[in-house]
């Protein structure tokens, strides 16, 4: 079981970073003078029309869904009996914020021909809670010999 | 020693034991199973509800050139200058005619700037090349390539027959990736031709590289006062961002100029 405490670990330590990019891209979508950027291309992201969706700046979905992904991650460590349905929601929530990172990405490369290193590296962020609630089912799978999965130390 | 003997030696009750076990975890399994297949699940109603509220966003509204063209009409004009030249606010624009954010400017805030300050005397316009979107690719300034520098120079030839807005608009309305081959000589002309100016005339303004020397000074002195990127204004000689509040932050700021305040960055 201690594969399962790491990958939670994981998930926790990846929603921080998560939260502290989203909170910083919302930030400078208020006050674009604040934009620090390394690829010269943030500007052009940050304006254009795919960073907001009916108003709503798109950083304020991402960061809503790594705060989901902390309270997840906090869920589990406190309440071992509930870890099922709490990674089948954070499973659910990672494939779509997944899919919705990896069209983003697309949009940046072949729409609005700029690259912002703080979307990227938001993306790498979701992609590595993605790949990680993978690991957490298959660590449940490998655990369904055990009669009671539950996260312990060893 | 065979397993089936081994198995054979197996006391009654511990092989019930070893198949109840088997059947919990087959049990277990199955759960997992569904959870996971409840997560896809939902996964896809979450991925169909970011399309559904995205998809019914698509990005800015289309460009009408006839209404765009229209928007200028009985507004005095002089070359690359827009309003009353006795207007009490000027307001410089850097753009470039490639890049997107000045597009969104364009079609989506400056109406409002033209139709609330430069119509009513406040503000006058004035629009200064600021071409940078072809240096992305190292594209040199002088070379024909550089459609930024192109369509500068193209908007200027325009200027001299005081057709630089409705121009500038339909440079704005054909605009597509960035150093795409857009704006190629022979739709810079087309352009004109379809605005049906003295197109002899601009052609050979085009064709001489007449304008060439003058956008690059003016994007020389653009960047000698602090311009970093496009669309960058000034107000009354203070230079101010483009920011997402668009045309609110600017009527804020053409405000405060009017009031004689100094204009906030």
């Amino acid at each position: 079981m201690i594969q399962l405490r790491r990958l939670i670990a994981a998930s926790f330590l990846l929603s921080v970073v998560g939260i502290v990019i989203g909170s910083y891209l919302i930030w400078v979508h208020y006050d674009i003078d604040a934009l620090v950027c390394g690829t010269g291309g943030c500007e052009a992201v940050q304006l254009s029309e795919y960073a907001t969706v009916r108003d709503i700046p798109v950083a304020i979905f991402g960061t809503a869904m790594y705060v989901t992904m902390l309270l997840l991650a906090m869920g589990r460590m406190i309440f071992p009996a509930s870890q099922l349905p709490l990674s089948a929601l954070g499973l659910a929530i990672t494939i779509a914020a997944f899919a919705y990172s990896a069209w983003l990405t697309w949009l940046e490369l072949f729409e609005i021909d700029a690259i912002c290193q703080w979307c990227v590296g938001s993306a790498i962020v979701t992609t590595l809670l993605f790949a990680i609630e993978i690991l957490v089912f298959r660590a449940l799978w490998l655990a369904m010999g055990d009669d009671v999965v539950v996260i312990s130390p060893e | 020693m065979s397993e089936t003997n081994s198995r054979k030696r197996q006391p009654k009750s511990q092989r019930r034991s070893t198949r109840q076990a088997s059947a919990r975890k087959r049990a277990r399994q199955r759960t997992l199973l569904i959870w996971a297949g409840g997560a896809i699940g939902l996964a896809v109603i979450l991925i169909l509800g970011l399309v559904f509220i995205t998809g019914d966003d698509d990005g800015e509204p289309e460009t009408n050139p006839a209404e765009s063209v229209a928007l200028y009409q009985d507004i005095q004009s002089d070359g690359r200058f827009l309003g009353d030249p006795e207007a009490p606010v000027e307001f410089v624009i850097y753009s470039d005619f490639q890049c997107p954010v000045c597009k969104r400017f364009d079609t989506q805030d400056f109406p409002a700037v033209i139709d609330n300050f430069v119509k009513t005397g406040d503000v006058r316009v004035e629009w200064r090349p600021m071409p940078i979107i072809s240096g992305f690719e190292d594209i040199p300034l002088e070379d024909p390539d550089n459609e930024s520098v192109q369509a500068a120079e193209a908007a200027m030839c325009a200027a001299d027959q005081d057709q630089f807005w409705p121009y500038s608009e339909a440079l704005f309305t054909a605009q597509g990736a960035e150093n795409s081959s857009t704006y190629t000589d022979e739709m810079l002309k087309q352009t004109a031709l379809d605005l049906e100016l003295d197109t002899e005339a601009f052609n050979t303004c085009l064709d001489s590289g007449e304008k060439q020397r003058k956008v690059l000074d003016l994007r020389q002195d653009g960047l000698d006062r602090g311009v970093k990127g496009t669309p960058t204004f000034l107000i009354n000689d203070q230079l101010v961002s483009y920011t997402r509040e668009g045309f609110d932050r600017l009527e804020q700021q053409f405000n405060d100029a009017l009031d004689g305040k100094l204009v906030e960055k």
